[in-house]
């Protein structure tokens, strides 16, 4: 199957204030980073607090810019003319974000932030604005009576489905979800997981999920990537990676998730220390000083992603002797 | 045995202009010593409002109206101001999620520590209260206390934070420590060390934890006893175990089935339809008929009472047992 975007050796720096000493500091926050994402699939993009994802998800949709790499969208590189050219594109691409507070503009109505991509990418009259307005209100769980209330009238979940209707206005191929039920209370979280479900479903759309929590991950995407100090370590289909993860980093981060089953995970191990700056990363791989299972050569060579069969690809040096398979 | 913490229909309220409206509607609980009970609830229930009830920090429009909270048989309503600062941060102390806004960020996190010991054991040398910091940052797993106890807290990272914070709680050998969201902030390699450093300190000092948490992975985990509260009302207690096997209220069983399990059959999840309820949304009845997919028309109308329904289980619920 043809991918419907290829992400190839994506890098992006962040140049950081002088230090008082002197000599800007540059954040590596992406670094070479290529996957591809495939129609109607939910893609996965999971790690901690820092680790890049997030602003890979904002290169792709250039509300951030790159330094390298491409990003091909039906054969079209994103990354580079004119921002102009890119607008019918664009209408493809939606993006729904994390916090619903802020990214909602509080001094428009609910119904005029849902209908304002239509009035930039679509030709209708006013009537016809406001009847496909109803549409999608009704599409994701609000009531109609909302419409004209203002985005600090409403919950969280609310606005969140308020978010998911401007993405879903234009009619977009893929949508990049970055943390959109991570704010939400547990209750609520079920819902817009059944509905982001439920609109996929409906209209044949395809996700760039960016998320933290593996249990929702896991239950959401059909492939999973995992990023570790703006690496892509290890991306494999969700149920290869979830028994039988390839890079010890992802064997770690499922075995710190706690189960809601008193006493299942007694023998677990944890992993030690924190994530190194990103500033100063470590040599070879960045993994290794936290690594269970590291050698010499870990330290000195940096790991390049391979595939290790059936589309699991990994970036560590002992991904075909290690046995990190996981108990059912 | 009397428990280390009883809590009996305590009720704290908020002035909003027109309305008083109750964030916690008649609690009783109890805290054995050694013990962790899990508080358990969404956002606005009410469970960080109980927290502050019990170390009388309720911030104002906010105030306790009334009810009992007994700690190792001391009344702590009837205590004065003074009496009541003696015993925070020294017999009873507390977590807090956001480790940022717990810390002073212009002092260095030794002073800030040294500050809780000064406090509450003013006989303590200078020499004595530096060698008791370096000890309690070693103690919560901070590497090379003796340089970081010079450290601001802006040049530690969240998890280092917040084990900070933990080490100010501990200063004083609490019996009681309530965490109030105390991972919610951090990732979950960090959330895991996190827990479980507080389960160690925990089984060496036989210190009572009262943890306030929406997370059901971490109650399983970390949890003997939990209390599910909504709308400022507790709705079921039982011992972990029982929770989980035999969750009874709608409530309870509606967020267990909220909630994508690792390592699960992927199947559609069973949301609580509805919203969760503001503080003014006054409901009559059963706090919860709203969004109840058992509630017939006696919950709109009569309150519940928590009923017994297995030895240690109870539940309030019209419909049950």
């Amino acid at each position: 199957m043809k991918p419907l975007m290829q992400v190839r050796n994506l890098s992006k720096t962040f140049l950081l204030a002088a230090n008082p000493g002197g000599g800007k500091r540059r954040l590596l926050a992406v670094d070479d980073v290529s996957f591809d994402i495939f129609p109607g699939e939910t893609l996965g993009l999971v790690g901690e607090s820092g680790c890049g994802k997030s602003t890979t998800g904002k290169l792709l949709l250039r509300l951030l810019d790159a330094d390298s790499g491409e990003v091909l969208y039906r054969d079209q590189n994103l990354l580079t003319g004119a921002a102009a050219k890119l607008r019918p594109l664009r209408k493809q691409l939606q993006m729904i974000f994390q916090d619903p507070f802020s990214s909602l503009n509080p001094r428009m109505t609910a119904g005029a932030i849902v209908a304002e991509p239509l009035q930039i990418h679509a030709n209708l009259s006013a009537s016809e604005l406001r009847k496909e307005t109803e549409r999608l209100f009704a599409t994701v769980g609000l009531d109609l009576s909302h419409l004209d209330r203002y985005p600090h009238e409403f919950s969280g979940g609310q606005r969140q489905r308020i978010g998911i209707a401007r993405a879903l206005a234009v009619r977009p191929e893929l949508i990049i979800a970055d943390e959109p039920v991570s704010a939400l209370d547990v209750s609520i979280q079920a819902q817009i997981l059944n509905l982001l479900q439920d609109i996929q479903r409906d209209f044949g759309l395809t996700y760039l999920f960016i998320a933290h929590d593996l249990a929702v991950v896991e239950h959401l995407c059909t492939r999973v990537a995992v990023m570790y100090l703006g690496r892509l370590v290890e991306i494999a289909p969700a149920t290869a990676l979830y028994r039988r993860p390839r890079h010890p980093y992802t064997e770690a981060l499922l075995d710190a998730v706690p189960v809601p089953i008193p006493g299942a995970r007694s023998g677990r191990r944890l992993l030690q220390g924190e994530v190194p700056s990103p500033l100063d990363p470590p040599s070879g791989c960045p993994f290794h000083p936290r690594c269970t299972y590291a050698i010499d050569l870990c330290r000195d060579q940096r790991p390049a992603l391979l595939d290790q069969g059936a589309g699991h690809l990994c970036a560590c040096h002992r991904a075909g002797e290690l046995d990190l398979s996981r108990p059912l | 045995m009397l428990p280390l913490l009883q809590v009996t229909d305590l009720k704290t309220s908020f002035d909003l202009g027109r309305d008083r409206v109750l964030a916690v509607d008649g609690i009783t609980f109890s805290v054995a010593a050694g013990e962790t009970l899990a508080l358990v609830g969404e956002s606005g229930c009410g469970k960080s409002v109980t927290a502050l009830s019990l170390l009388r920090l309720v911030p104002p429009p906010g105030r306790i109206d009334s009810g009992s909270i007994r700690f190792d048989g001391e009344e702590l309503l009837g205590l004065s101001p003074e009496a009541m600062r003696r015993l925070r941060g020294n017999r009873m102390a507390m977590v807090f999620q956001e480790p940022m806004t717990a810390l002073n960020p212009v002092l260095r996190i030794g002073d800030q520590i040294a500050e809780v010991l000064h406090q509450h054991q003013p006989d303590l040398s200078k020499t004595d209260v530096t060698a008791r910091t370096i000890e309690l940052l070693q103690q919560v797993g901070i590497p090379a206390p003796g340089q970081r106890l010079r450290e601001y807290p802006h040049q530690l990272s969240g998890g280092l934070r917040q084990r900070v914070v933990i080490a100010m709680a501990l200063a004083c050998d609490p019996q009681l420590l309530i965490a109030d969201e105390p991972t919610t902030a951090l990732d979950v390699t960090i959330q895991a060390q996190i827990m479980a450093l507080l389960a160690r300190l925990q089984r060496e000092r036989g210190m009572a934890l009262l943890l306030i948490t929406h997370d059901l992975g971490i109650v399983a985990e970390a949890a003997q006893q939990v209390a599910i509260m909504y709308a400022g009302h507790l709705v079921e207690r039982a011992s972990v175990a029982d929770l989980f096997a035999r969750p009874s209220h709608p409530y309870t069983i509606g967020l267990l089935a909220s909630v994508p399990r690792l390592g699960a059959v992927r199947k559609r999840l069973s949301p609580i339809p509805g919203q969760v309820p503001g503080l003014r949304d006054q409901v009559s009845g059963c706090p919860f008929h709203p969004r109840c997919p058992e509630a017939i028309d006696i919950c709109s109308a009569t309150v519940p009472q928590m009923v017994e329904i297995a030895p240690g289980h109870q539940v309030r619920c019209l419909r049950r047992p």
